[in-house]
């Protein structure tokens, strides 16, 4: 068992840093997600982290020790490649069985071993099937299982499913967490699939050129994202432009924002002066429909005109032309099937949170 | 040279470089790890090779008829001098289809080989 620590690792190719001064530190057991558009850098920090990628800077720790110069072939690592990277010219028992025989493991013991880790991605009985020969979620699921039968200390996952259709994808994550609970290895998951890394980490870093923007559970991330790019990240959005106009009186420390020609409720922006330009964030699935009535305490409304409506089963996603700004609403309720088709048609909508993601201009 | 480079090149080409470094994450150092991966999935481009420059080496009479030299004399050329020294004899008959059984025989075995292990096996 061990944890993870980076410090400062750099790596460029030619003139491009694919990597700029990246720190952090995974518990020992815990499931971290590197999260990022492709080109970010997330892979190239696992490839140096399993040893395939020589950094230029920084230092990567195995719990104190540090590991530079040791061969990705004594790392006691596991990694998931994202092409799964099965020995097509081997059966799936010598695929599974390669990594003990490195280790020169005697016959029972591999038989055993090898027979167990089938059993654990299930797929007992495929030993003697060639790779080419099993479905691409049997290979995923044979790759695993050859990661794992060597129990290494530190599980690597390479977009391990981002070649998978949506139906498989959702299995093999609950398998992943599922392994991950019951192994309780040191795990780091790369992937740019934002509801991936959500479903199956302790703790998420989110990346952009380089630079890890930034880190925390799947929860802060969503609630409190630090900068615009990691809000646009992580789900569906509004941005939308406001000025700061006064404390809030009920919650100390917080802001009333004026947005959208009423005053909001926002999380965030505390100490911009009042008066001070800033960006709103407002999700989609925060925004309620609203019928007649007295605006409860918290709330905001604002008048609307619907001018898109997608109707997609688990809910509505609908386009409202509001104060000269155009808002994306998404409907979960009963009332999703009304406004399936109901394009021109004037609504009411309730504001009750938001969250201050930039000072100055908006950005569109 | 070129003829045993250009499938061997291509073989690398259309192998994944992952394979081998899976290889390696599973423990195997560099040299384990093209042994028991990339050589073995090199190999029907490197039996190409060899099959390749077997044949053109087998056919360049011409040349090999100027460049012989009395320490290294190709057994088609010795052949060819027996031609002149003794005209056709029985023997010099059967020295031809022993020559012609031995190309046969090294072409039957290296297709066997590549057709047996390799193209019924492997995707590429």
């Amino acid at each position: 068992m061990a944890s993870v620590k980076i410090e400062g690792l750099i790596k460029r190719f030619g003139k491009t840093v694919a990597v700029d001064a990246v720190s952090l530190q995974v518990a020992d057991g815990a499931l971290a997600t590197l999260l990022g558009p492709s080109g970010c850098g997330k892979t190239t920090i696992l490839r140096c982290i399993a040893g395939l990628a020589e950094p230029d800077a920084g230092g990567i720790y195995f719990g104190d020790r540090l590991v530079n110069d040791v061969p990705t072939s004594h790392r006691r690592i596991g990694l998931l490649f994202q092409r799964l990277a099965l020995f097509p010219h081997m059966r799936v028992f010598d695929n599974v069985a390669f990594g003990l025989r490195m280790q020169k493991r005697s016959r029972a013991e591999i038989d055993e071993r090898v027979r167990k880790a089938l059993d654990l991605v299930r797929l007992p009985g495929f030993e003697q099937r060639y790779p080419r020969q099993l479905s691409g979620g049997q290979q995923q699921r044979v790759a695993l299982a050859r990661t794992i039968v060597t129990e290494p200390e530190i599980l690597l996952f390479d977009e391990p499913l981002s070649s998978l259709d949506a139906k498989l994808r959702e299995e093999l994550k609950t398998e992943i967490r599922r392994l991950h609970l019951e192994t309780g290895k040191t795990t780091i998951y790369v992937t740019h699939d934002q509801a991936e890394a959500f479903a199956i980490s302790d703790k998420v870093y989110v990346m952009n050129e380089g630079r890890v923007e930034q880190e925390g559970t799947p929860l802060d991330l969503y609630v409190k994202p630090a900068s615009p790019f990691v809000a646009a990240f992580i789900g569906a959005n509004n941005f939308v432009p406001g000025t700061a106009a006064a404390p809030d009186p009920s919650r100390p420390g917080a802001l009333l924002v004026e947005a959208l020609g009423c005053r909001i409720r926002a999380e965030g922006g505390a100490g911009l002066p009042v008066g001070s330009p800033l960006v709103l964030l407002i999700r989609p699935e925060d925004i309620a429909i609203r019928g007649g009535g007295e605006p409860g305490p918290d709330e905001a409304v604002v008048r609307g005109r619907i001018t898109g409506s997608t109707f997609a089963g688990a809910h509505t996603a609908l386009e409202v032309e509001a104060a000269g700004h155009t808002v994306k609403v998404s409907v979960y309720g009963p009332e999703r099937f009304a406004l399936a088709r109901s394009v021109g048609q004037e609504v009411r909508l309730g504001l009750t949170r938001s969250t201050v993601v930039g000072a100055g201009a908006a950005r569109g | 040279m070129p003829y045993m480079l250009r499938p061997v090149l291509s073989a690398f080409n259309e192998m994944d470089p992952s394979l081998e470094e899976a290889a390696r994450t599973l423990g195997a150092g560099r040299w384990r790890a093209f042994l028991t991966v990339t050589l073995p999935l090199i190999g029907p481009g490197v039996l190409a090779g060899l099959l390749l420059s077997f044949i053109i080496g087998f056919n360049e009479f011409t040349v090999i008829i100027f460049l012989y030299g009395p320490k290294n004399l190709p057994a088609s050329v010795w052949l060819w001098n027996m031609l002149f020294m003794y005209g056709i004899t029985p023997q010099f008959a059967a020295a031809v289809a022993i020559m012609q059984l031995l190309s046969f025989a090294v072409l039957f075995v290296l297709v066997g080989v590549i057709g047996r292990r390799y193209l019924q096996g492997v995707v590429f």
